[in-house]
């Protein structure tokens, strides 16, 4: 009847931190790398005022109306 | 285990069951309702009061023997002392039951009548639905959204192709 917190601690207490450890790095190595890299390839080739101008032709803006009015 | 948890056992029992003597009046009779409740629990292995409290006269004469060496005591006499202070053994109170297949069947039930209600509010109960779920109008809140470049980078607007007007393959 003693130490049964302890035996208890000594058996899921390393697969606590392992199962832990490895989610986080799974999480980093599938979701949060391909993130980054796909935000630096966008904003690699990105021409802003080219962008600009198609949302301006579109009419959304209320600052700056399409061109042709 | 069966020694140690009886021997913590007669401390509390002589407390608890004992005859009060009130202001040289006599006994006052320990009501069954004033004692606290028995329960064979993991977590608290030594509950406040013993499982029987009125001793038949054999049990009473056990544990008059009981007061001596226990080495004389058989084993069915100290099987017998055990099931006097208490009412299950650790194993079978830690063992499982079916009980649980009624619960999973409870709750899928209840959720499919859930269910059933669901639909009846769906055609009796709600008006209809407001103008801006309007087909016409869906197409043109895409339209906006992919003029605004919504999430252009991972999400909404990245999947249509500006060039050709259609979603990306």
């Amino acid at each position: 009847m003693r130490g049964l917190l302890a035996k208890r601690l000594r058996f899921h207490l390393p697969i606590a931190f392992t199962l832990a450890i490895t989610t986080a790095l799974a999480f980093k190595y599938t979701v949060a790398e391909p993130r980054k890299k796909a935000y630096a390839d966008f904003y690699r080739q990105y021409d802003a005022v080219k962008e600009f101008n198609a949302m301006r032709e579109a009419g959304i803006f209320e600052s700056v109306r399409p061109s042709g009015e | 285990m069966l020694a140690t948890r009886a021997l913590s056992l007669i401390g509390k029992r002589a407390i608890s069951t004992s005859v009060c003597v009130r202001g040289g009046h006599g006994v006052a009779k320990v009501e069954d309702y004033t004692l606290p409740p028995y329960f064979d629990r993991r977590e608290t292995p030594l509950p406040d009061v013993a499982y029987v409290q009125q001793l038949t006269s054999e049990q009473k004469s056990l544990k008059e023997k009981e007061k001596g060496s226990w080495a004389v005591l058989t084993n069915e006499e100290k099987l017998a002392l055990y099931r006097i202070s208490f009412k299950d053994s650790f194993a079978e109170m830690n063992q499982g039951s079916a009980e649980w297949k009624s619960v999973v069947g409870g709750i899928m039930f209840f959720l499919g009548f859930t269910g059933l209600v669901v639909l009846w509010q769906r055609k009796y109960v709600y008006g209809p639905t407001p103008h801006t779920f309007d087909t016409l109008y869906k197409e043109q809140e895409l339209q906006r959204m992919l003029d605004m470049r919504i999430n252009p980078v991972e999400g909404f607007s990245a999947k249509w192709d500006y060039e050709n007007k259609q979603w990306k393959k």
